[in-house]
């Protein structure tokens, strides 16, 4: 399961994502994301509260990177999660994305 | 075998394992034959890890990875089982049972199963010593920088493996996370160099979120074999393109145990498998690749076994050369063996006793002829 909770913080949207985002949540994040980003030129994902992250839930991730940058757009991906921070040292993502990966002693 | 049996005969085994696990540590506890009892253990789990590997079932490898490491240090001798070490790895004992149990009934793991796990791991980590248990140091900030940014002199192409990593459209879809894998693989070595590829990810609403379009590039430094890292992906579901590319300095090994083989062999892809560097698998899918060549419409002139195999599965051509070479001198002891003949000595009495009597009825008949 996946909740999304939109907010703005200094005249951006934010959009925090709590729960999963694994192959079982891909296709709903996928679809609902996509949606708000053509609304949203400048979003922000906030993955502070992702417990669970795997390969499936890194491809949306990327979809949605790039999909900004095709269109001029703009997404920062912040607040990774120990679970993200993980699976995106483990595949060594950094670069792929480009986003800052501010380290936190609690981890989430 | 189909996934679902192969997983039920992963379980039978490691419940078997952990029964052997369990005799040698109540032979420990009475302090009977400790020596082979702890190698036993070692063995014990460390199948149950390579074994869980194949089916990714990281909970168990990431567990099972750090109970081998200080059996190791205990059969090394390098650490001492006291009675507080025999009660903990009972402890781990009966934690294996229960994620075993787990995969049976396909449960999620338990927030006290868990727990559990991490207490334990935690009470191994001073055991461990100097050496960094894992590098997912879960609770601690991580600095995230990659290898390559520190000069590790431990690894150019010369000492690794580099393994290229394509998975299939439906791997995510049947269970299987190019993640598990490279979290695997970090347990046989060490994981020097990643590069994700994400190009194939498609644009637009070509994309299908569960379908898997994710490739890595890794650089492995580790002592196993091939036969080992091919073994990681035994169950990849097909259509995944896996090439493992043996390290440099491997290649003058591969020569030197050719040069060693004893010499009848001459059909050339057996005498690569017999020196470790393709596996008999890599073999067959040469052979295969080289029936098709010739079957091909239009057909073509297939190419050669060593050609196909330096091609396909980047086997280094000095590797190739060495074993042509020892073909070359199996076959010319063959065909000199060829030039003589071994005959009964009676039987070569025979013959010549009887080129005898033709030598002499011939002269015969001559006189009688003239």
């Amino acid at each position: 399961m996946i909740q999304i909770h939109s907010s703005k913080h200094e005249g951006r949207v934010v959009l925090k994502l709590s729960g999963e985002l694994t192959i079982y949540e891909a296709s709903e994040a996928w679809h609902d994301l996509h949606v708000r980003q053509e609304n949203h030129p400048d979003l922000a994902l906030d993955l502070s509260g992702v417990a669970n992250i795997d390969t499936a839930g890194v491809q949306v991730l990327y979809w949605l990177k790039r999909n900004a940058r095709e269109h001029g757009h703009s997404l920062t991906i912040q607040h990774h999660s120990a679970a993200v921070m993980e699976v995106f040292d483990q595949l060594n993502l950094a670069s792929a994305f480009e986003d800052p990966i501010l380290l936190s002693p609690s981890g989430s | 075998m189909n996934f679902d049996q192969a997983k039920q005969t992963f379980i039978i085994e490691a419940e078997e394992l952990l029964a052997s696990m369990e005799d040698a540590l109540l032979a420990v506890e009475g302090e009977v034959d400790t020596g082979e009892s702890i190698n036993a253990m070692f063995r014990a789990v460390h199948t149950i890890k390579g074994s869980a590997g194949l089916f990714g079932l990281d909970a168990i490898v990431h567990f099972a990875h750090t109970v081998e490491s200080v059996l190791d240090r205990v059969r090394s001798h390098q650490l001492s089982l006291s009675r507080e070490l025999v009660a903990l790895f009972l402890e781990c004992h009966d934690h294996l049972a229960q994620l075993i149990g787990q995969i049976q009934t396909n449960e999620e793991e338990s927030p006290e199963s868990k727990q559990t796990g991490e207490r334990l791991i935690s009470h191994f980590t001073p055991h461990l010593g100097t050496q960094s248990a894992d590098a997912k140091a879960a609770s601690s900030a991580k600095l995230l920088s990659r290898p390559e940014d520190q000069a590790s002199g431990e690894c150019s192409g010369h000492d690794c493996w580099h393994l290229s990593l394509r998975f299939s459209r439906d791997a995510l879809r049947n269970g299987m996370d190019p993640l598990s894998f490279v979290r695997y693989l970090e347990t046989l070595g060490n994981l020097v160099q990643r590069t994700p590829i994400l190009e194939d990810i498609p644009t637009g609403d070509a994309f299908d979120p569960e379908s898997c379009y994710f490739g890595i590039e890794l650089d492995l430094h580790s002592e196993a074999s091939r036969q080992t890292l091919e073994d990681v992906f035994e169950f990849v579901h097909e259509g995944s393109h896996i090439r493992i590319i043996p390290p440099q300095a491997k290649t003058a090994e591969y020569v030197q145990l050719i040069r060693e083989l004893p010499g009848q062999e001459q059909r050339l892809g057996q005498i690569l498998v017999a020196s470790g560097c393709i596996t008999s698998k890599d073999l067959e899918e040469a052979l295969g690749s080289q029936r098709k060549e010739s079957a091909g419409d239009p057909p073509s002139k297939a190419r050669k076994i060593g050609t196909i195999l330096v091609e396909d599965q980047a086997v280094p051509p000095p590797v190739v050369a060495a074993a042509l070479d020892k073909q070359k001198k199996a076959q010319e002891r063959q065909s000199s063996e060829l030039k003589v003949i071994k005959v009964a000595a009676d039987k070569l009495d025979r013959l010549v006793d009887l080129v005898g009597e033709l030598v002499i009825a011939g002269a015969a008949a001559h006189a009688s002829a003239a």
